[in-house]
Order: C-alpha cells, then structure tokens, then sequence
C-alpha cells in the first residue's frame, strides 16, 4: 500500500498559488496546474480560504470561523514525493492510504 | 438556478439493464457490440479492446489522490482506495468532480469544533447515525454546524440523513442558512415514521428522498454574495405539528442524524467518508492501439449508456473525450450546459461541429449515440430523437481517450453504465442498439 504525502500551500491568493504550481509543474508529465486557472483537480484541493478556529459563542453556541486573509491549497499525491513542491510547501505530511475522502 | 433532481450515488433502477449481446439485433461474437473495438460495460464489470476481454487494471487507469465511497444497488456503501475507479457491478462507474464537505466530522455530531451543542442536547452513536437526545422539557436543545464559505455566488447542496422510526408523534426538524452578511435560510419539519415533511418558506431548492432505512432532506442554495458560513440546525424534538414556526420546548426524546454535507455545486453527490476533499476522478485508456487499428482515424462512433442521477448541473459534463492530449484536436461526446447530448469535433484549433440533440437528457440510464466521419455524422439517443452533422474536417493525432472528464474538467458527475467505441454506423443501426441496450 502507497503512502500518501500531502503537501500544504499558503499564498495571498488563488492565483498566487496557480502561479507557483504552474512553476512546479515545469518539466514533469502530469502538470499540477496550467493555462490561466486550471488545476489538476485529481490530486490538486482547489485553493479555498484559509479561516482561524471557530469560536464558540457563550450565550447562543454558535461558531464563527475568522478569515486569515491567506489561501491555502494542497496537493496530495500518492506513492510520490515531489522535490519542487517540498521547496515551496508549508508543511508535508506523510499517511498510509487512510480513509480520507 | 440550476436544481437538483435527487441524490446522485443512488443508481436509478426503473430502466431495464441488458447484456450488450442481449439485443434483439446484435449478433454474439462477443459481449460487445460486433463494431465496438473498445467497451466497457461497467455495470456487469466486463471490459474488452480489440476484440478481446482484459481486465479492469490493463484496461483503465484512475487517478485521484483520495478514497471514494459509492453505494451499491442495495444502498450500502462501499470504499475504493485512491487510484482505483469507484465501479461495482449492478451500479456502474460514477466519475467525477473534486468534492469537498464544508462541515466537519459528519461521522461525529458530538466533535464540538464542528457542532455547538445549544442547550446541551446528548450525543451518543446510533451505528451509522449519531443519536441527538433532548432530555429537557424546558428548553429547545439543539446542535449547529458551521462551515466556512466564500462571499460569493456559488451554489451548494446541502443535506442530512435522518433515521427512519416507528411511532413517533414528535416531528424533527432541520434549517439550513447561510450566514454572515444577508442571511438565507430554510427549515424542514420530519415526521420520521411517516415520511411526513414540510418545508417551510425561505430560500433555495429543498429535495426529500426516501433511501431505504433513512429519509434524505437537502437543499440546493445559491450564496447571495454576503454570506461567509454555511449553517445546519439539528433540532430533535421540534414540534408535534408539521407546520409549525416554532419549537416546543417541553417536548424530549431522541431522533437519530447521519452524514451532513455541505458541498460546493448545485447538486448532491456521493457522500465522503469525513470532513475533506473527494479528489476528482481522471479516467483514461491505458492502451489506444486499438484505435487505429480498427481504422478509427478515419471516424467512428460512440455507445454510451450514462445513468444519470441528477441533472440541471448548469455545466457541461463529460461522456468521452478522444484527443492528441490537447484541446486542438478533440472528439468531445457530453451534455451540454442546458442538459442536451452533443458532440463536439475539433480539428486544428478549429471547431467543426458542436451539435446538440433538442431532446434534454433525464434521469436515469438512457443510451445515447454520437457518430463522427468526414461525411458527417450524428448525435441520437434512445428515444429517436437525433441531430445531423454535416461534412467536417476530422482531427488528427487522437491517442488519448478519456472517460467521464474532458482535458478542460468538466466531470459527468454521475454514473456510467457503458461506453463502446465503434467503427462508424448507420443511424438506424445505432438506434437499433439504443432500443434494446
């Protein structure tokens, strides 16, 4: 069973991390994003943004989840490591085949 | 807005299924049609190329960095591993887009980071539900879910499974909202042993199946723009009228709740297995040598029995895609963003054809036909109706065939039953198949 490495990406926006993917992707076979807004949406989370824990109100319970101005993405890929995304990435983490998804 | 018709995992069954050599008018070589030099019969998990039966794994390969989870005719679901297509004979292939539930720990209504608990209700396991107790006769206890959504006018389907009983005089209810800037919301009352519901006024598209020993009630929703977080409200004791615009406080007792899901796009579709993203699924032939051995550069045709679990995605969504691995030369079959089958035909960044059928596609498992040559060609289904292709200029260097996505996305989001490429055929010949596949 492959391991599955999960690299996460931070920037200031979507098209900043389209940008770094795209420059990731230079040489390889299976491009992690290309053309204007395209991701390789089999191993790429499409960037969304990235919120602070929710915190509970003390009367009503309700959470409310804080934006942090940044975007986030991740790519996951299996059974592979990939040298250009460690350079760039916020963190790596490293899974068996885990029921995700 | 676009509206979704029902749960899209569940296969629909009112059509009958046969063999491919079952039909009235298909001679028995094989299982596949006597022109088809590639199939795929996923319901029955047959699958040849060139006139020989391979396997799946030699066949197709799958790329998609997570798990998937596809329920079987009987309802059950079950696991695929990442990298391996989510097919199961009696269902099908269900191909699709990239997932992601914004609410957390859909397994887990007792995880606090996900789920407030108001009025402290109890939370305990109730097998693949989690059971939601009121115990107080003087407060409305309740849970609240939130997830993260972006100001924007994207639109969601939303929903809940709750457990079928007996007896109950109490009804359940759910709300769903959007909030943050100028709130949208909708509420369905549930009388879990009838079946029973009400939604009351409010926004968005509500959906209610019945799924065997749950009842499904959902939403389809468009973010006004303001919103910045998607809401559920799990209230078990809610009232004992249907229709009633307010909880009662002095009602107790449990009702048990399974998987919500808040997902991205205008339509319900597998459910995922925790909190994250179900990648998309990129299906594509391993082998294309058949192709121009069976004389295929020169035109073709395309059998395809898609069962569609839901329609009015308002995108257009992939049956297959033959290409030089770019979008300069390409033989699109698909339905088209206002749900007709077309057959798109690019040749030197030129587009050929792009025809559609006037008939929309409906629920269900319905075969459908797209037939490209130098001469022209077709798009028909299985009802007669059929759109003509004039004289086009064929693409050159088709070596890639995908399955259910095009080199652009757009994921079928859905089941596919069948798809045989063929050496070209007569309309009336291919309408024959469509009557009896």
């Amino acid at each position: 069973m492959s391991a599955i490495n999960t690299y996460l990406l931070r920037g200031a926006s979507a098209g900043e991390l389209h940008a770094a993917l795209v420059d990731a992707s230079a040489g390889k076979g299976r491009p992690f994003a290309w053309g204007l807004d395209r991701f390789d949406e089999a191993r790429v989370r499409l960037p969304y943004p990235e919120t602070a824990p929710g915190v509970a109100d003390a009367e009503t319970g309700e959470l409310t989840p804080v934006p942090t101005g940044s975007w986030l993405c991740e790519i996951r890929l299996v059974g592979e490591v990939d040298a250009d995304l460690a350079l760039i990435a916020q963190s790596l983490v490293t899974e068996a085949q885990a029921a995700s998804g | 807005m676009a509206v979704a018709a029902r749960s899209s995992d569940i296969p629909v069954q009112w059509g009958a299924s046969y063999a491919p050599d079952e039909g009235r008018f298909q001679t028995r070589t094989g299982w596949w049609h006597p022109k088809a030099a590639f199939a795929a019969d996923f319901f029955r998990g047959k699958f040849a190329r060139g006139g020989s039966d391979v396997a799946l794994d030699s066949f197709a390969a799958t790329v998609r960095s997570s798990s998937h989870l596809l329920a079987d005719a009987t309802g059950i679901y079950r696991t695929f591993a990442p990298n391996a297509l989510a097919t199961l004979a009696g269902v099908g292939a269900y191909i699709g887009g990239q997932v992601t539930n914004c609410w957390g720990s859909p397994d887990n209504l007792d995880d606090t980071a996900t789920w407030a608990k108001q009025n402290t209700p109890v939370i305990f396991a109730d097998g693949d539900f989690c059971a939601v107790a009121d115990d107080s006769s003087s407060a409305t206890e309740q849970l609240l879910g939130t997830g993260s959504i972006a100001a924007n006018a994207a639109s969601y389907a939303m929903w809940v499974d709750l457990k079928k009983d007996s007896e109950n005089t109490v009804m359940r209810s759910v709300t769903f909202r959007l909030f943050g800037g100028t709130t949208q919301s909708r509420s369905c009352a549930v009388n879990t042993s009838t079946g029973a519901y009400h939604f009351g006024t409010g926004n968005g598209t509500p959906f209610f199946y019945d799924l065997g020993d749950r009842w499904r009630v959902g939403l389809v929703i468009q973010n006004n723009g303001t919103n910045t977080r998607g809401d559920l409200y799990i209230n078990p004791c809610f009232n004992t009228s249907l229709s009633a615009t307010a909880a009662d406080a002095t009602l107790t007792g449990t009702a048990s709740f399974s998987w919500p899901h808040m997902i991205a796009g205008p339509y319900p579709g597998p459910r995922l297995r925790v909190k994250g993203t179900r990648y998309a699924s990129d299906v594509q032939a391993t082998n294309m040598d058949w192709f121009n051995a069976a004389g295929l550069a020169g035109g073709g045709a395309g059998l395809v029995i898609p069962n569609w679990g839901s329609t009015g995605h308002g995108v257009s969504r992939t049956l297959f895609e033959l290409s030089d691995g770019t979008t300069n030369n390409l033989v699109r079959a698909y339905a088209n963003a206002s749900d007709r089958p077309a057959l798109l035909v690019v040749a030197g960044g030129v587009t050929q054809t792009d025809t559609a059928l006037s008939a929309p596609i409906a629920l269900g498992r319905k075969p459908l036909i797209f037939k490209w040559g130098a001469a022209g060609g077709y798009v028909a289904d299985g009802a007669g109706n059929a759109a003509s292709i004039g004289a086009i200029t064929l693409p050159t260097g088709l070596a890639a065939l995908r399955l259910g996505s095009s080199l652009a996305g757009n994921y079928l989001n859905s089941v596919l039953e069948q798809i045989q490429i063929c050496r070209a055929m007569d309309q009336s010949e291919a309408q024959a198949w469509a009557v009896t596949a």
